[in-house]
């Protein structure tokens, strides 16, 4: 739990997307190794939660994390509203930017 | 003993809503935490009964009454008035979980073709999707209305025909996410049977507040946490499941804050609720008027219970309130649990004996294995008969011996919709003397000082944080999912480690496969786990491909789990030559002649 507080607290504030989705990957790949997980491929932007094989609770829990470090709330719903993590790390940012989602883009409709 | 309740002469659930409709109209019945902390949503006793009576007049107007109305609502009070406006109908309702993808829309497609609804019922932000998901799943448009509140007031009718107590109240479906699904048929009055057993089991106040999470198209949910309240004229406050799941905390800071007395929860609840009171420095919410938390809907592990109770023994939690119960949708709810002030609350037993079907206290001088800790899971249920009986023989065993546990009694549901023979059979059972019928639960126990233990199953039937998966349905959903499988055989089951409970699949190959290489079958692993993962919102812990034929089965073909679950557990699957692949291992042992 140290190593937990620490990565929380040392961490600076990510400036853009693209580092949410850096440590939505983090999360994700040392998650799964504490469950015992059998994905073992290196997880991309592009990837699914659905593809990664996530359950409810694994994703609600990610979300519970995300919450916690960027100091932000997020709907549990977020993660299946938003399905890869790219989608999701967008939806992240504009929580903590306070810029507004272009929905349509991240939903791919 | 209490006093006569409303409830004790209760022939349905809405003779109580009219009861304290008319005598509390403006106390809460539900509050929902929108999200999950401060955002209450409101329903009082006379909302309630106002708004399902209208809903009920509209559907009965539609003609959906004596049919069967499928519920899928996001958690929340249009739920609630939903069931309500059913029951207003005389229609019975079928709860069902929300869909999300088109496996989820599939397996609704199957339930509504099995039921026969006509009629969905959702929130109004839901109906367009909810159409068009059914429509893909290949209904046809026109056979099914999604309907939901009306608006407009309508006058109410003065005589109003209420449901009688032989009448359907829901239909409960276990399984069928492809093949067969299975629609346990609950009346109004085997509801009110089971109410009132959950209320005898800990003595449950008239008035009470409830506080929960559980999915309330759930058994536990809907009948255990959602309508018990009610039925005593009491208070539910409730909050999503998504809520609970993503801060476990917020479970205790609700039952704290409306200083609840009772709540429900599985064994995998209160493991999170101690993890997360481990993680982290906070103020623990005061839980002194909290006397029962039902624990049941998957094995309950006594360990987990008594730390979940000395960590909150410091927020005046009472010594006692986790009370382990047992139950099934084919009883309504409960079979036993509740107060059994005269029994021990779990046994050490000898391993080895358990395993061979007898109980025998663990003797550390003799015995050289570790002890099993069983939890007791209460006294069955009153005006119910619990029976423990041979499952291959039929003859009823004594005290202290496992078999399989069999149920009688006014709780005990009228059976499987559409399914006489399987009716039959689990409804129907009699004892090797002639006792009966009974309904046979599958699951194997004890009874000791009178009160139940539950040990293991019969059937292959997996509980994974309260939920039934049925192996078969996962495993069919792997059988069709890529081509390259050839609807070929699969196994799945549940295995323990260190890392907590998980669930394998081992997936045969086509008698002649092209042999692949390592990262094509890492891929079709992939796909297999995506395909589950929607299907059944499960995640596998490992997938093994296995030479054609080479599944363990017993001689008349029949896939044996139990096998498959043991050569995993020992790794000796892992160095097998007919394991042709595995995500625990990660290479090919063999090429695949």
């Amino acid at each position: 739990m140290n190593t937990q507080s620490h990565l929380n607290t040392q961490k600076p504030s990510p400036v853009h997307a693209g580092e949410v989705a850096e440590r939505i990957k983090m999360r994700l790949t040392k998650n799964l190794a504490e469950q015992g997980h059998a994905f073992k491929e290196k997880i991309t932007d592009d990837m699914s939660f659905d593809y990664i094989g996530l359950d409810s609770l694994a994703r609600v829990e990610m979300l519970g994390e995300l919450e916690k470090e960027f100091s932000i709330r997020l709907d549990p719903t977020a993660a299946y509203d938003f399905v890869t993590v790219r989608a999701l790390a967008e939806f992240v940012w504009s929580e903590i930017s306070g810029t507004p989602l272009d929905t349509k883009t991240i939903l791919g409709v | 003993m209490h006093s006569n309740l409303p409830l004790d002469c209760a022939s349905t659930i809405l003779d109580c809503l009219e009861h304290y409709a008319a005598r509390q109209a403006d106390r809460r019945a539900y509050t929902f935490l929108a999200d999950g902390e401060l955002d209450e949503r409101v329903l009082t006793y006379g909302e309630l009964q106002q708004r399902a009576r209208q809903y009920g007049m509209h559907l009965r107007s539609k003609g959906y009454s004596n049919q069967a109305v499928l519920l899928l609502f996001p958690a929340g009070l249009d739920f609630i008035v939903a069931f309500f406006a059913c029951a207003y109908a005389g229609a019975f309702s079928v709860p069902a979980n929300l869909a999300r993808n088109s496996h989820h829309f599939s397996r609704l497609k199957h339930i509504i073709q099995d039921c026969g609804a006509k009629a969905v019922l959702s929130t109004p932000t839901l109906t367009q999707v909810i159409h068009s998901g059914l429509a893909a799943a290949g209904l046809n448009e026109a056979d099914i209305d999604v309907l939901h509140e009306p608006t407009n007031t309508l006058a109410i009718e003065e005589t109003w025909p209420l449901p009688q107590p032989d009448q359907l109240a829901f239909l409960q479906y276990t399984s069928g996410s492809t093949g067969e699904p299975k629609g346990v048929m609950i009346s109004h009055g085997q509801l009110m049977a089971n109410e009132r057993a959950i209320q005898q089991s800990v003595n449950m106040p008239e008035h009470l507040t409830g506080a929960g999470w559980l999915p309330q198209f759930h058994d536990m949910g809907l009948i255990g946490t959602t309508l018990q309240p009610l039925a005593l004229g009491g208070h539910y406050v409730f909050m999503s499941p998504l809520h609970f799941l993503q801060k476990p905390l917020r479970w205790l800071q609700m039952m704290s804050s409306y200083q609840a007395a009772f709540s429900a929860a599985p064994n995998f609840a209160l493991e999170l609720c101690t993890k997360a009171l481990q993680a982290e420095h906070i103020e623990v919410p005061q839980l002194g008027k909290l006397t029962t938390i039902f624990c049941g809907a998957e094995p309950v592990s006594i360990e987990s219970v008594s730390k979940f109770e000395q960590r909150l023994a410091k927020a005046g939690l009472p010594n006692l309130t986790v009370k382990p119960c047992y139950g099934l949708a084919e009883a309504t709810l409960m079979v036993s649990g509740g107060l059994a002030p005269s029994n021990a609350r779990s046994l050490a037993l000898n391993r080895d004996a358990l395993a061979a079907g007898r109980v025998e206290r663990h003797n550390s001088e003799r015995n050289n294995t570790s002890p099993i800790a069983i939890a007791c899971c209460g006294l069955p249920v009153q005006d119910h008969c619990v029976r423990i009986v041979n499952p291959d023989t039929l003859q009823v065993l004594d005290s202290g011996q496992v078999g399989e546990i069999w149920f009688s009694g006014g709780s005990v549901a009228s059976g499987y919709w559409k399914k006489p023979s399987e009716t039959e059979i689990t409804f129907k059972a009699r004892t090797a003397c002639g006792q009966g019928p009974f309904m046979r639960t599958g699951d194997l126990g004890f009874l000791d000082n009178g009160a139940l233990f539950v040990t293991g199953r019969i059937k292959e039937l997996i509980i994974f944080r309260g939920r039934n998966i049925y192996p078969h349905d996962v495993e069919s959903t792997l059988t069709q999912a890529s081509p390259q499988l050839g609807h070929g055989l699969a196994a799945v089951f549940a295995s323990d480690s260190e890392t907590g409970p998980g669930v394998v699949a081992f997936i045969e190959l086509p008698r002649r496969s092209a042999t692949a290489n390592l990262p094509a079958y890492a891929a079709l692993a992939s796909m297999l786990r995506t395909a589950v993962a929607q299907a059944h919102d499960l995640q596998l812990r490992d997938v093994y491909f296995i030479a054609h034929g080479k599944i363990p089965r017993t001689s008349s073909g029949k896939i044996q789990r139990r096998n498959c679950a043991a050569l995993y557990a020992s790794r000796e699957i892992d160095i097998h030559p007919n394991t042709v692949y595995s995500t625990r291992i990660e290479h090919n042992l063999t090429p695949q002649s």
